[in-house]
């Protein structure tokens, strides 16, 4: 029997439109990765030989240590922070009966459809009103609203499904309700800790729209320290900080792999 | 000698609905008692109570001489099974089984053996090292028996554990669930709406409503003497004919009734209105032959062929009905047919006033 011509077609469309996505989204990485390498002094793909210059200069480029120290502090403290804040939020959300929980868990997870923009200016204008000028504290607390998202939106999935008879369970068999929930809940939602702490880290940590309204110039976080090298002196070292950078995000995706699962990791 | 478990009073209401309603009940050392009822009942409620995950409004427990009052559930010794089983997805058959023990600070040796002993007694040794998601559903429920048993528990209570299962597992899992519990010499008390399960497995059922215990009784007294007629419809079946007191003498009653006349034993005033039922077991084809039987001409409408057993539905009017149960092999032709059961075997209950 002869197959249809059409849905074969259709296949074929199908496939080219994903191959061509694939080359799309990897593309630019390749050619960070690839111009990171070359001994050219200018953005150029390596023509023959490669060279580690580049990756050399990266350790006596100005700033990028304490930037990258500060980016780290940022998203670390605005994960830990999300984490407790939204787990409280997303088990009041999940878990309560008061009117109007759909529109809490809709709002707290809004800033995720919001212009980084629009949050980054309304945040410093918020600020100033209060008085608050500090380059420091104004980055943690504008990046708990970065993170929170990326965690209530896990957790609030994950409670979904999470049968509280189970720290019921616990309390019969002897440990008081706080110990319950560390040693049940914490270990069953882990997944949904991991997932939701990753992503948030990772989106705190490369946020450049929000970031840039709250930094002064003893407080530049990574992303706007590259962005003024690329100004200053356009040269490699910027494509060698960044293939390190994806280095790490691959490390970090390994290791939410392993102990997660992509596939996991990606439908929450 | 003392009851080991002790109710007295107790009374829980949720915003406006009173689910307890000053509930007392005692249940002895090793007994095995249910509490039965339609959902909604309260059953689910007392049993949250005395594993303390829920305060009650009034009244106390006290189990083996110790008022629990205010101690919080961690801190009782009382074992629950749940009705989904409530297993820790993130740990194996052995790390549920041995859950309790850790949570108390047993030592790991002691561990290790207690978990082998529970997982040996409910057969399940090979399976220790299994993730929960890989048991079936039998496999489980015995899992979650083991893990509530392991502490050596006071009191069990089992949140309707089998209604998860599928019949023929059920039958077989609730023998294997009562000489357990017998073999360990266990209080137990069995949340169930199951009225067979009951049946076939208390010492004592406490038949619920409204917050209430209509009737604390064994599963022969339940059945056979229901106390209310909402435990008369609630346990079994039964042939129901609404009725008046027509006569009364010397404790024995004639009830005037849509379907005839009808005697019973029992005490009401003449021109009382009654309602009078019989197990359909109690019924047998046949006219009444002597002063000990009673009997009526029953309208035949259908017929169930049950295996075992024959159903016999009889045609009466609204709010009457008649079922005899007769061997399966019995050939039944004709559209009435005479039945008789022994006067004493006529329940008769008041009906209210007004309806």
């Amino acid at each position: 029997m002869r197959r249809p011509l059409l849905p074969l077609l259709g296949l074929a469309l199908a496939w080219i439109m994903l191959a061509a996505s694939v080359i799309f989204l990897l593309a630019p990485l390749v050619v960070t990765v690839g111009v990171s390498l070359s001994p050219s002094p200018v953005f150029q793909l390596p023509q023959g030989e490669l060279s580690w210059r580049w990756y050399a200069r990266v350790g006596r480029l100005e700033g990028l240590l304490p930037a990258v120290l500060l980016s780290l502090q940022v998203a670390a403290f605005a994960t830990a922070a999300s984490l407790v804040l939204g787990t409280l939020a997303a088990i009041a959300v999940v878990r309560g009966q008061f009117p109007g929980r759909e529109a809490i868990a809709t709002f707290l997870v809004s800033p995720l459809m919001l212009p980084g923009l629009v949050i980054g200016l309304a945040m410093l204008q918020y600020f100033r009103a209060l008085g608050l000028r500090e380059a420091l504290p104004s980055l943690l607390l504008a990046h708990v609203i970065i993170v929170l998202p990326y965690v209530m939106r896990t957790l609030v999935a994950g409670l979904a499904l999470f049968d509280f008879a189970l720290i019921d369970a616990a309390r019969t068999l002897g440990l008081s309700y706080p110990r319950a929930v560390l040693r049940v809940m914490v270990p069953v939602l882990a997944p949904s800790f991991i997932t939701g702490g990753l992503f948030g880290f990772l989106a705190s940590f490369d946020n450049y729209p929000i970031s840039i309204f709250l930094t002064d110039v003893y407080h530049r976080t990574l992303p706007i320290q590259l962005l003024q090298y690329l100004g200053e002196s356009p040269d490699p070292t910027i494509a060698a900080v960044s293939t390190l950078i994806i280095a790490l995000t691959l490390l970090v995706l390994f290791i939410g792999d392993r102990m997660v699962g992509l596939s996991r990791m990606a439908g929450v | 000698m003392g009851a080991h478990l002790d109710i007295r009073g107790v009374s829980k209401r949720f915003r406006q609905s009173t689910v307890l309603d000053d509930l007392s009940l005692s249940v002895g050392q090793g007994e095995f008692l249910s509490l039965l009822g339609p959902s909604g009942c309260g059953k689910t409620t007392l049993l949250r109570i005395l594993a303390g995950l829920l305060a009650p409004d009034a009244g106390r427990v006290t189990l083996a001489g110790q008022d629990l009052g205010r101690l919080p559930a961690h801190r009782r010794n009382v074992g629950v099974v749940f009705q989904n089983y409530a297993l820790f997805p993130h740990l194996t058959v052995a790390g549920n089984v041995g859950f309790g023990l850790r949570a108390r600070g047993v030592a790991r040796a002691q561990i290790e053996a207690r978990v082998s002993e529970l997982l040996e007694m409910v057969r399940l040794a090979p399976l220790a090292g299994r993730a929960i998601t890989q048991l079936s559903g039998g496999q489980q429920q015995r899992v979650a028996m083991a893990r509530a048993l392991a502490v050596n528990p006071a009191l069990i209570l089992l949140d309707e554990p089998l209604s998860a299962l599928d019949r023929k597992l059920r039958e077989t899992m609730q023998v294997e669930l009562r000489a357990l519990l017998r073999q360990l010499g266990m209080t137990a008390i069995f949340v169930t709406h199951d009225q067979e399960e009951a049946l076939a497995l208390s010492d004592r059922i406490a038949v619920m409503n409204a917050g209430r215990i209509e009737q604390l009784a064994t599963p022969e007294d339940i059945y056979s003497r229901p106390a209310t007629p909402f435990v008369l419809d609630f346990v079994g079946q039964s042939t129901l004919l609404h009725g008046v007191v027509v006569e009364a003498a010397e404790g024995f009653l004639t009830l005037h009734t849509a379907a005839g006349p009808v005697r019973a034993v029992g005490h009401f005033a003449r021109g009382a209105r009654v309602l009078a039922a019989v197990r359909p077991e109690r019924i047998a084809p046949g006219p009444a032959s002597d002063a000990a039987w009673t009997g009526i001409t029953l309208p035949l409408q259908a017929q169930t062929f049950l295996g075992s057993r024959r159903l016999l539905h009889g045609r009466l009017p609204a709010g009457d009905r008649a079922l005899v149960e007769v061997p399966p092999e019995t050939e039944i032709s004709g559209d009435a047919l005479p039945i008789r059961w022994r006067v004493s075997d006529t329940l008769v209950y008041p009906v209210p006033e007004v309806a």
